[in-house]
């Protein structure tokens, strides 16, 4: 078993995303406390345990914050409630890691 | 608050007890192996380097030897050599002899062959270990623990929970007059300026910033992409998107002290408080570094379970993963409750910290039990020019 009771977090209040602590189906409801106020968030993609989901809208080329800090920008208009990773996402300390297992 | 460790003649505080057989080159390994597996309490430390060393490098394997032969937690320490090894075995003695404990050399060579060689060294470190097991543990002040801090496997989930369950526990370390302190400069890529940000001074945290500045130029050095390799297949099927994100959850197992010191490879920090040192992020080349640096006690949040440990300081392995957990004994020791560490980081760390006490007072980590501790290895730079 992963995870624990709390199916999800915002780690920071000046991010726009939160993680999964349990894989959720699309459609969940998540009502995320950050700081003592309550966001609340309906899911588009199933989020696996770990995996982001953004909390807001966040456009192309906007940064992705978690821990309060920029882990990248978006490659895409992004959804609150959408799965944040590899496909519309990126980090911008090292141009481009990106892999895909084969 | 205290434990129970062995006063050493410098001052110093063992966790452990162990007689120390150090290969200062990877051609020794063998008979290095053989002279520790004859006796109780003796340990090898065995690693890859080879002759051929530039300078510098060299110079980091030297150094680094000595002051790993310095760890409190060697209360005897034989160097092994073959004659022909271009580090010079007598100079790695001398370092560690500044101790104040007993140091021997066993050269290959001039004993007239393997066997007598490891016949010579055999007695040598009986007579050591038999010295040794005079010294009785006593009551120390939680000032000389030296908690070195590890993690290997990140996921998402190993920032938040379980670095932040060792930070939490070097917090209280460093509260109570310890000293401590994380390594793995490439896993702070993208996430240096937040640990630089909690320097005590400008000198640190530009030597700070340095030490990462350098690691990136010395990988793009090799003309080939290392960063398309970080975060890895696995951090990426885990949810980790980049090296920035990898590197802010790497970061929370620093705790939430003033960074006081950054030392380079095999150097020891000399004061208290919370310190980095540049290491690369292979998780044996990393343990060797922070064992260098003094560290007596180490605790290791490892998401992919890694198995091993260290030959001299105990390892405490930390997992949020409740299935690996129960499924692998022998392998992890402690388990962090996700929803604990998120409503109370604090409580967790403490109650890390106390199994640090315990084990610091002789409790046996899974690794030590088993005794699967024998991977070691050396950080260089450059390859040997032979």
């Amino acid at each position: 078993m992963k995870g624990g009771k709390i199916k999800g977090l915002v780690l920071n209040p000046k991010d726009n995303v939160g993680v999964a602590l349990m894989d959720l189906e699309s459609g969940t409801e998540l009502d995320l406390k950050v700081t003592g106020q309550a966001v609340s968030v309906k899911l588009l993609d199933p989020i696996t345990y770990q995996h982001k989901f953004s909390i807001v809208q966040i456009d192309s080329g906007s940064k992705i914050i978690k821990f309060g800090e920029v882990i990248g920008k978006a490659t895409n208009d992004i959804k609150p409630g959408q799965h944040v990773h590899m496909h519309n996402m990126i980090g911008l300390r090292i141009g481009a890691a990106r892999r895909k297992r084969s | 608050m205290e434990f129970l460790g062995y006063p050493r003649k410098d001052g110093l505080a063992g966790t452990r007890n162990y007689i120390g057989v150090i290969s200062t080159v990877s051609c020794s390994s063998d008979p290095a192996n053989w002279i520790a597996r004859e006796i109780r309490d003796c340990v090898p430390f065995t690693h890859r380097v080879a002759c051929g060393l530039v300078p510098s490098d060299e110079e980091m394997v030297c150094r680094t030897l000595i002051n790993l032969g310095k760890n409190p937690n060697l209360a005897g320490v034989l160097v092994v050599s073959p004659d022909c090894a271009d580090s010079d075995p007598s100079r790695i003695a001398n370092g560690i002899a500044e101790s104040g404990k007993p140091v021997d050399v066993c050269k290959i060579h001039q004993e007239g062959g393997a066997m007598t060689a490891v016949s010579k060294g055999v007695n040598i470190v009986r007579k050591m270990a038999s010295d040794a097991s005079r010294i009785k543990r006593e009551p120390m002040p939680v000032s000389k623990l030296r908690h070195g801090v590890e993690c290997g496997g990140s996921t998402p989930i190993s920032g938040p929970v379980t670095n932040a369950a060792q930070g939490a526990a070097l917090d209280f370390v460093i509260e109570n007059g310890g000293s401590g302190g994380f390594s793995e400069t490439p896993e702070v890529i993208g996430a240096e300026h937040v640990i630089a940000a909690r320097a005590v001074n400008a000198k640190v945290k530009q030597k700070m910033l340095k030490v990462v500045q350098d690691y990136e130029q010395w990988l793009k050095g090799f003309g080939v992409d290392f960063f398309g390799a970080n975060p890895d297949h696995q951090n990426i099927e885990d949810g980790l998107s980049s090296m920035e994100e990898k590197a802010l959850g790497a970061i929370f197992k620093g705790g939430t002290k003033p960074l006081t010191e950054v030392v380079g490879y095999g150097e020891v920090p000399e004061g208290k408080g919370m310190f980095f040192v540049d290491t690369p992020g292979n998780d044996l080349k990393s343990l060797a570094g922070l064992a260098a640096a003094g560290c007596n006690i180490i605790t290791y949040s490892t998401e992919c379970a890694a198995p091993y440990g260290f030959p001299f300081v105990p390892v405490i392995k930390i997992t949020a993963r409740r299935d690996h957990f129960k499924k692998l004994p022998d392998i992890l020791d402690y388990l962090v409750d996700i929803d604990r560490a998120i409503t109370d980081i604090r409580r967790v760390g403490k109650e890390l910290f106390k199994l640090m006490l315990e084990v610091a007072s002789g409790r046996k980590t899974q690794s030590e039990l088993i005794g699967y501790v024998y991977a070691c290895d050396l950080w260089t730079l450059f390859p040997s020019t032979l």
